[in-house]
């Protein structure tokens, strides 16, 4: 126990001996953890922006003001027995007018002159969402075919495939980017923290002598090293979610605003998995910084 | 406690260190290992703690035979000899209670036991009223008592000292020798390397004579003369 607390002080009087040393080694660690996530982070706000645009991917059939109601309902059955169809809705006159009301609830002379008209103003419609994307196309089709297309007076249908596939190409390019980024900062930081610990190493030369002389086991004598490596790996990672979060809590309402009507929050994400993220970060950059010191004791701690 | 059986050790760029060595210390002797500059001394004392190993022949500490010792047994062996060395400094930053149990902390030795075997090391070398001092505050002599203090801390059975006296005026380096004497007399079997006839002489113990490698004289009182 004793001596599990004595490596952590020696390895903490490392980092803190080369103070400036490991300022920089932290800064870089942290330049690396933060394009690695973000990497991460982009592939997640692509997805989630796509997800988001496809669920307001929709058909709106507008039937015409003379067709009976029970028509309307035959059609709305006619669609929900496609197999492309994931839902149906059916909005009635009533509840179209209804609608309206409440979204120019501040119109009070908009809402004054409709009061006056009879509350079948506006059209039956069903909205129609698909089980899949790209299953648009072949439910227009179907509908096209039947006995209900004399009844449908207009279709509105908001292809956002475009879009969807333009998003998913720029995702694509700036993830791919970031990971170019990465990589070069990952090489760094390898070469960084193999020389901080090579740095480390040269100033303890003498402990290490005495050490070993004294008969301290080769384990006791590296351990603080690897913790050194270890140390700055957790508070790279430490610093890197505080940043994080912190931007993404600042920038929270522009984003949001951004995606006005998408329900998409970067802070909400990151807040419901900032786990995954402490973890993330934490054994990564963990895991990068013990390799690479690691390798500078294997060669240059000959015990 | 010690012994060399036909050593020989060549370091790898070809020089013969030492040729067909050999001799045997018994506990609780005072031996001292003179001969030139060069001779081969630091080698044997390295040869002793497993730092270099024989190119032939056998080396065996206290009934075992260290000549093929595994990397992972070596701190056994070197818990169980006290090393002062030429270029084993005392760690600048650090005070001398510190330097001390610094030998101690490095091999897992509980606070409780450190708080009491320090003060006692101490003690045998003089310097209780000095434990908070840092090594720049102190005389040669003083330093050199601190690294003897540090070298006692696992209650060695051998004390090995390179040149204890080296850089130290004839007063002080017999004061050195005096307290290596009470070690002695404690129980532990002290080798030391010299090339100091003076010191040799005035003790009148053991002294092992290597010249170019060679153990060339091996006498029960002897002396040593350039
Ligand atoms: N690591 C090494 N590699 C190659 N040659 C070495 C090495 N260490 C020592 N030697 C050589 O081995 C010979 C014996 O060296 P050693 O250090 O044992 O001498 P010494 O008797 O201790 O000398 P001194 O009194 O100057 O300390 C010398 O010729 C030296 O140059
Ligand atoms: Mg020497």
């Amino acid at each position: 126990m004793s001596s599990i607390i004595r490596t952590i002080r020696f390895a903490a009087q490392h980092v803190w001996r080369n103070l400036w040393l490991s300022v920089v080694t932290l800064f870089l660690l942290v330049l690396t953890t933060i394009s690695m996530t973000l990497v991460v982070g982009l592939n997640i706000v692509g997805g989630q922006i796509i997800t988001a645009i496809e669920q307001k991917v929709e058909i709106d059939l507008y039937f015409y003001q003379y067709v009976p109601e029970q028509d309307v309902l035959d059609a709305q059955e006619f669609v929900r027995g496609l197999p492309e169809t994931q839902s149906v809705q059916y909005t009635s006159p009533q509840d179209a007018l209804k609608e309206f009301k409440e979204s120019h609830a501040d119109d009070t002379a908009l809402l004054a002159s409709l009061s006056e008209l009879d509350d079948s103003v506006l059209p039956a419609s069903i909205t129609i969402k698909a089980t899949e994307i790209s299953s648009y196309p072949a439910i227009l089709e179907s509908i096209k075919n039947s006995p209900y297309q004399e009844f449908v007076d207009r279709t509105d249908y908001s292809d956002n495939s475009e879009m969807i596939s333009r998003i998913e190409e720029l995702t694509r390019i700036a993830n791919q980017s970031a990971l170019v980024i990465s990589t070069i900062f990952l090489i760094i930081s390898i070469i960084v923290i193999f020389n901080t610990l090579r740095i480390t190493i040269y100033n303890y030369r003498e402990e290490i002598g005495i050490m070993k002389l004294v008969g301290a086991t080769n384990s006791f004598i590296r351990l603080p090293f690897v913790l050194e490596g270890a140390l700055l790996g957790a508070l790279a990672a430490g610093i890197t979610l505080i940043l994080g979060y912190g931007l993404l809590f600042l920038t929270d309402d522009s984003v949001r605003a951004f995606f006005e009507g998408y329900n998409f929050s970067l802070f909400a994400y990151a807040k419901t998995y900032w786990y995954y993220f402490f973890f993330g970060e934490m054994i990564g950059a963990i895991v990068l910084s013990v390799v690479s010191s690691m390798i500078a004791i294997t060669r240059y701690l000959k015990v | 406690m010690i012994e060399f059986h036909n050593v020989t050790k060549s370091y790898p760029d070809g020089t013969h260190a030492l040729q067909n060595a050999s001799f045997s210390i018994e506990p609780g002797e005072f031996v001292s290992i003179v001969g030139q500059s060069g001779a081969g001394k630091t080698t044997v004392a390295r040869l002793i703690i497993a730092e270099e190993f024989a190119s032939k022949g056998k080396v065996v500490i206290g009934g075992w035979d260290i000549t093929n010792i595994k990397h992972r047994q070596i701190p056994v062996l070197r818990r169980q000899i006290g090393v002062v060395f030429q270029d084993f400094k005392l760690l600048q930053r650090k005070t001398v209670y510190e330097n001390v149990a610094f030998g101690l902390e490095v091999c897992g030795t509980t606070p409780e036991k450190i708080a009491k075997i320090v003060p006692q090391v101490l003690k045998i070398v003089g310097l209780q009223g000095k434990a908070e001092k840092f090594p720049e505050q102190l005389s040669g002599g003083e330093q050199q008592r601190v690294v003897i203090a540090r070298s006692l801390v696992h209650r060695p059975k051998i004390l090995l000292a390179d040149e204890p006296t080296g850089n130290l005026d004839t007063i002080t380096a017999n004061e050195i020798i005096d307290l290596l004497l009470k070690i002695n007399q404690l129980g532990t079997t002290v080798v030391m390397v010299t090339h100091n006839p003076d010191i040799v002489n005035r003790l009148q113990k053991r002294v092992i004579t290597i010249e170019k490698g060679k153990i060339i004289a091996d006498k029960q009182k002897g002396s040593y003369h350039l």
